[in-house]
């Protein structure tokens, strides 16, 4: 059976040779030497234009692993071992990498729109990250599902504990909706609850939102 | 290395990059595939390139999407 690669991930093929197996997807050094365009100094992200660089170099990596992928599944449909697994962590944590900074990056963008009395940008970046957040849990929810297929019978467990996956990423968005809510403060309108939730989970006061909350919607708040 | 020691390896590292599945996660679904036949190894194998492709890609496009989102706002 030859592996299945998606139509869109052929563009991600890089250009060089993907190195024989077995081979490491990148080493640790060139972790080290190209992160990173974006850098946190005392908690602020300081966001680089470079980071046109971070992605490329990510695609290229992307491409190396699914060259990888394809080679040992061709190794194994001829009845031949690879000396070694690949190395697949690397790529995930250098992507994790890029994630995090671009959420706290977005964070710092909030907090600018806030001072520039946009609220409805804030509303906009709540929705995105609610996009996000679907999407994140459609990827863990089918994931989860194909995994458990193949274990089989007598699974039910596991599908229930991977399947937290999902609900933890809820939290990305929730949690700030538990503060509120342990702050007794009641919002009438969704998206205003939203754009609420979204301020606290960048570390807003909680008094400071109700009191501009409540002088921009008073109707909402009680 | 013999063929399901190394399909055992490999499906290790590939749960670890599905970062969603925790450390005890990863550890119960390892636990239930020792008795597992290397052609059962193998599908399943298979199945978690695929898995871990459209992980992956999702990240991706992600870092991508939001790249373009923020880029409304300037």
């Amino acid at each position: 059976m030859n592996p299945t690669i998606p139509e869109n991930d052929k563009d991600r093929t890089p250009e060089k040779p993907a190195p024989k197996l077995p081979g490491s997807i990148m080493m640790p050094e060139e972790i080290t030497k190209t992160s990173t365009n974006t850098s946190e100094k005392a908690g602020e992200v300081i966001w680089s234009a470079d980071r046109q660089g971070d992605i490329a170099y990510m695609d290229e990596q992307y491409g190396k692993l699914l060259k990888q992928q394809q080679e040992v599944q061709k190794m194994l449909n001829n009845g031949e071992v690879p000396e070694a697994a690949i190395d697949h962590e690397k790529i995930g944590k250098k992507l994790t990498q890029i994630q995090i900074s671009q959420a706290e990056a977005q964070g710092k963008l909030a907090k600018n729109k806030l001072k520039a009395e946009h609220l409805e940008d804030l509303e906009a970046v709540s929705k995105y990250n609610q996009k996000r957040l679907q999407g994140y849990t459609d990827v863990v929810s089918d994931g989860s599902k194909s995994i458990l297929t193949k274990l089989g019978e007598g699974t039910g467990s596991v599908i229930s504990t991977v399947g937290k996956g999902a609900g933890e990423a809820g939290l990305f968005l929730g949690k700030s909706a538990l503060k509120l809510a342990g702050k007794g403060l009641k919002i009438g309108a969704k998206a205003g609850r939203a754009v609420i939730g979204e301020l606290v989970r960048l570390g807003y006061d909680i008094a400071d939102i109700h009191k501009e909350y409540r002088k921009r919607n008073p109707k909402q708040i009680d | 290395m013999d063929k399901k020691t190394f399909l055992h390896s490999e499906i290790e590292h590939v749960l670890k990059v599905i970062d969603y599945i925790s450390p005890e996660e990863r550890s119960e679904l390892l636990s239930r595939i020792q008795n597992f036949n290397a052609e059962e190894l193998e599908k399943l194998l298979k199945t978690l390139y695929k898995v871990e492709r459209r992980y992956l890609e999702f990240k991706l496009n992600d870092v991508k999407d939001t790249e373009k989102f923020l880029n409304t706002f300037k």
